[in-house]
C-alpha cells in the first residue's frame, strides 16, 4: 500500500493482548491519519462520560500518509485521547523524529487501552511489538528514562516517555520524545501514567511506499523551493526561532503578562527571540528532514537543552511576571525532564500568583518569583504540598478557592500567548477549539490578524471572522492528520498538500478534498464533545477577556465581541445556534456514523 | 517632524540600530521613513504605526512610533 503502511495494532495493557486490527482503507482516506484517525477511533469506541484516567480510555499514537516521506516537515507524530484536563477530545503533535521511526517500524497507528498491572513500556519495532517491564524506570525523569531505554533497545530507537508528572497523574502532564520534544498539551502524559505505561520505544527501518515517485520528486522540489523562497520559512523562523514573536505581539499590545492582567510586558525585549540569539543560543536545530530549522539549541550556566519556544517562554516568563531568560530556560528544561506541559504549568502558576496578590488565597508565590517557579514545578510534578492542588490545572484550583474567573482557560485548558482583546478572530478561535484553550487547534488567526500571512485582515473587527476561523481550523485539522508541521503552511497552501498527498498515496486529493477532510475531522471531534455534554455555553472565554477592557497601548479599551462572532461561525459551519452540527452538515461530510450518535 | 523608529530581528543588523529617531519633513509617509533608514520599500515588512498595522503610503505624524519587522511568524 502506498503512503499508509496498512497496519494498525491494538494493545490491551490489562490482558497483555496484542493484536492486528483490520485496516479499513476507507477510514484512512476519509480521516487521513494522525489526529483524524485518533478522532475516529475515539468516536467509535469511547462511551460518553468515561473517566479519562480510567483503563477504558484509549491512547492512540498515529502517523499520517506523508510521515517519513520527502514531503516538507513530515517528521512529526500525533497522539489522541480523551483529556483529563478538559474532558474533551484532545490530540497532541510532536516534532523530533519519533513519528518517523514509529512509521518505519511498519505501523500507521497503535491503539492502547486498559491498564498494566505494573509499570511497562512498549517496544514497537519492525520485528514485532512487545510489552516489557519498566519497574526500574518508574520514578525516573525523561532524560534518564530515554538514556536507559536507548542503551537497552539500541541507539537507533526513538523514545517517547513520561516523567514523574505523568506517573503522578498531573492533569497536564506531557509525553516527551528525544528528551526535548513534547506531545505537550491536554494531559496525554497523565493518560499514559494512568495505564502504567512509562514509554513507547519505536525502532525500525521500513520505508514508505510512494505511489508516483516521479511526481513526488517534482512536487517535493517545488514545495521546497517555496519554503526556501518564502521570507518566513527561509529567514524569519530559522534566524530567530519562534520567540521572534515576543516583540511584535508586545508592540501591538496583545502580549499578555501577569496572568493577562496586562496586555503588554515592560520587559519584553529581555525575553525576545533577539535576546535568545544574543545570550543563550548554541545553534539552530530542527525536526527530522526539515529544512526550516526553527528549533533552538541553547545553553545556560550548568545546563544545555532546547528552547524556550515562544509559547513556553511566555507562559513561564512574562505571564508569571518573570523576565530572567536564564530562569525561564531552566524552567523549560525542568518541565521537559519532569514531563509537564509548559503552557498549562505556566498558566496554572500565574493563576496562583494572582490569587495570592489579590489576597484571595495564599498560594505562597507571587508574580516575578523565578526561583520559586522552579520549586513549584517540582512540587507539581510530585504533587507535594500546594503542588497537589496545582497539578489539577488552574480552573480546578481557582474554582476550589472561589475565583474561577482568574483561570485563564477555555474548557479548562490554559490559553496561549496572544491577548484576543486585540485580535478578535483569535478570541473566536480560542473559544471554539475542540481541545480547549489553544492557538493552533482553534485556528491561528494571528497569522492573518497580525503577521499578514497570507494577507492582513483587520484585527479589531469582529465581522467576517467566523469564516476565516472555520477555514483555518479545517486546514489545521488536515495538516495535523497528514501529519505535517503547522509552520510549513506559512508558505504552502492546500494546493501543494493535495498534490503531495496524491503523489504519495495514489488517491486523488484536490485542494477542496484536503479542506473537506479537515472539516470532517473537526466535526467528528465536535460531535465527540457534544456527546460529552459540551455546547455553546462552553464556547466562551475567561470573563476578563469579555468584560475587562485591555488596559494598555494600541489595544487599550477593547474586549472580545464573542457572541456576534459565534453566531456567524456556527452559521458558516452548518451548526445550530447551540453549536451542534446539523444532520445535513454531517451528511455533507459523509459522517454517517455521527447521525444516530 | 520627529518619528521614532524601532527595528526588530534581522533589520537591527541591516540598519545597525535597535531604534532611530528620524527627523522627517511634514507630510512624510511610512515609505519615506523606510528610505531614511536605508531599507528598500519593495522589501517585505510588517509595519506598525503606534502599534497598529500601517501601509507604505500612509502619512506619518509628529511623535509617531513606527515599528518595523521583517516577515516573521511562530506560534
Ligand atoms: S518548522 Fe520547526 S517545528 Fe516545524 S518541522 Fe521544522 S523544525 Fe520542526
Amino acid at each position: 500500500m502506498a503512503g499508509w503502511m496498512g497496519r494498525v495494532v491494538r494493545v490491551d495493557l490489562s490482558s497483555g493482548e496484542i493484536r492486528d486490527e483490520p485496516f479499513d482503507q476507507d477510514v484512512w482516506r476519509r480521516f487521513l491519519g494522525g489526529r483524524g484517525f485518533g478522532a475516529k477511533v475515539l468516536w467509535d469506541e469511547l462511551r460518553p462520560g468515561v473517566d479519562p484516567l480510567s483503563p477504558e480510555n484509549r491512547l492512540i499514537f498515529a502517523v499520517g500518509p506523508l510521515t517519513g516521506t520527502t514531503a516538507a516537515t513530515s517528521g512529526r507524530g500525533s497522539v489522541s485521547t480523551k483529556s483529563p484536563l478538559t474532558g474533551t477530545i484532545t490530540d497532541a503533535n510532536t516534532g523530533g523524529k519519533f513519528g518517523v521511526i514509529f512509521k518505519k517500524a511498519g505501523l500507521d497507528a497503535l491503539i492502547i487501552q486498559g491498564k498494566a498491572p505494573k509499570p511497562v513500556y512498549l517496544l514497537v519495532s519492525d520485528e514485532g511489538i512487545q510489552i516489557k517491564d519498566a519497574s526500574d524506570l518508574w520514578g525516573k525523569n525523561t532524560d534518564e528514562t530515554t538514556d536507559l531505554l536507548l542503551e537497552r533497545e539500541g541507539s537507533r530507537a526513538s523514545v517517547a516517555c513520561i516523567g514523574p508528572a505523568g506517573e503522578n497523574l498531573v492533569r497536564y502532564a506531557a509525553i516527551i520524545n528525544e528528551k526535548h520534544r513534547a506531545f505537550a498539551r491536554g494531559g496525554v502524559g497523565a493518560v499514559m501514567g494512568s495505564k502504567n505505561l512509562k514509554a513507547v520505544v519505536a525502532r525500525g527501518l521500513r520505508t514508505v511506499e510512494i505511489a508516483d515517485k516521479e511526481r513526488m520528486k517534482f512536487v517535493t522540489y517545488e514545495a521546497n523551493k517555496w519554503l526556501r523562497a518564502h521570507p518566513i520559512t527561509s529567514k524569519g523562523l530559522p534566524e530567530f526561532g519562534t520567540s521572534v514573536l515576543v516583540n511584535i505581539m508586545n508592540e501591538a499590545g496583545i502580549f499578555p503578562s501577569y496572568n493577562f492582567r496586562q496586555n503588554m510586558f515592560e520587559f519584553a525585549e529581555e525575553v525576545s527571540g533577539e535576546a535568545i540569539t544574543e545570550k543563550i543560543l548554541v545553534r539552530k536545530d530542527g525536526c527530522w528532514g526539515c529544512i526550516i530549522q526553527c528549533a533552538r539549541r541553547t545553553r545556560i550556566p550548568g545546563d544545555e537543552g532546547e528552547g524556550p519556544e515562544y509559547e513556553t517562554n511566555w507562559a513561564l516568563g512574562p505571564n508569571c511576571g518573570i523576565h530572567d531568560l536564564e530562569i525561564i530556560t531552566r524552567a523549560n528544561y525542568l518541565c521537559n525532564r519532569l514531563g509537564i506541559d509548559t503552557m498549562s504549568a505556566g498558566g496554572t502558576i500565574s493563576c496562583a500568583m494572582e490569587m495570592t496578590e489579590l489576597g484571595y488565597y495564599d498560594a505562597g508565590i507571587r508574580f516575578g518569583e523565578g526561583d520559586k517557579l522552579l520549586e513549584y514545578l517540582k512540587k507539581i510534578a510530585y504533587r507535594e504540598g500546594i503542588g497537589d492542588e496545582l497539578a489539577e490545572g488552574s480552573l480546578r484550583f481557582a474554582t476550589k478557592h472561589g475565583h474561577p474567573e482568574l483561570s485563564m482557560t477555555v474548557k479548562g485548558q490554559e490559553l496561549a500567548a496572544y491577548d484576543p482583546r486585540g485580535a478578535q478572530g483569535q478570541g473566536l478561535a480560542y473559544a471554539t477549539t475542540n481541545r480547549g484553550g489553544c492557538h493552533l487547534r482553534g485556528g491561528y488567526l494571528i497569522g492573518r490578524e497580525l503577521l499578514g500571512v497570507p494577507r492582513m485582515i483587520d484585527r479589531f473587527s469582529a465581522v467576517g471572522k467566523g469564516s476565516h476561523t472555520a477555514i483555518l481550523q479545517n486546514l489545521g485539522a488536515a495538516l495535523d492528520s497528514l501529519v505535517v508541521c503547522r509552520f510549513a503552511s506559512f508558505a504552502l497552501n492546500e494546493i501543494v498538500w493535495g498534490r503531495l498527498l496524491t503523489a504519495v498515496t495514489g488517491v486523488k486529493y484536490d485542494p477542496e478534498d484536503v479542506l473537506e477532510a479537515g472539516d470532517r475531522i473537526f466535526n467528528i471531534e465536535r460531535m465527540f464533545n457534544v456527546r460529552e455534554g459540551f455546547s455553546r455555553k462552553d464556547d466562551t472565554l475567561p470573563r476578563r477577556l469579555l468584560e475587562e477592557p485591555a488596559p494598555m497601548g494600541p489595544t487599550k479599551g477593547r474586549v472580545v465581541e464573542l457572541d456576534r462572532m459565534l453566531d456567524e461561525f456556527y452559521e458558516f459551519r452548518g451548526w445550530d445556534s447551540n453549536g451542534v452540527p446539523k444532520p445535513e452538515t454531517l451528511r455533507r461530510l459523509g459522517l454517517e456514523e455521527c447521525l444516530n450518535g | 517632524m520627529k518619528v521614532q523608529c524601532r527595528l526588530f530581528a534581522s533589520l537591527r543588523e541591516k540598519v545597525g540600530a535597535k531604534e532611530k529617531l528620524l527627523d522627517l519633513p511634514r507630510g512624510a509617509r511610512v515609505s519615506d521613513a523606510l528610505a531614511s533608514l536605508g531599507l528598500p520599500s519593495e522589501g517585505s515588512y510588517i509595519l506598525l504605526r503606534n502599534g497598529v498595522h500601517a501601509e507604505l503610503h500612509e502619512p506619518l505624524s509628529e511623535g509617531d512610533v513606527l515599528s518595523v519587522f521583517p516577515l516573521i511568524a511562530g506560534g
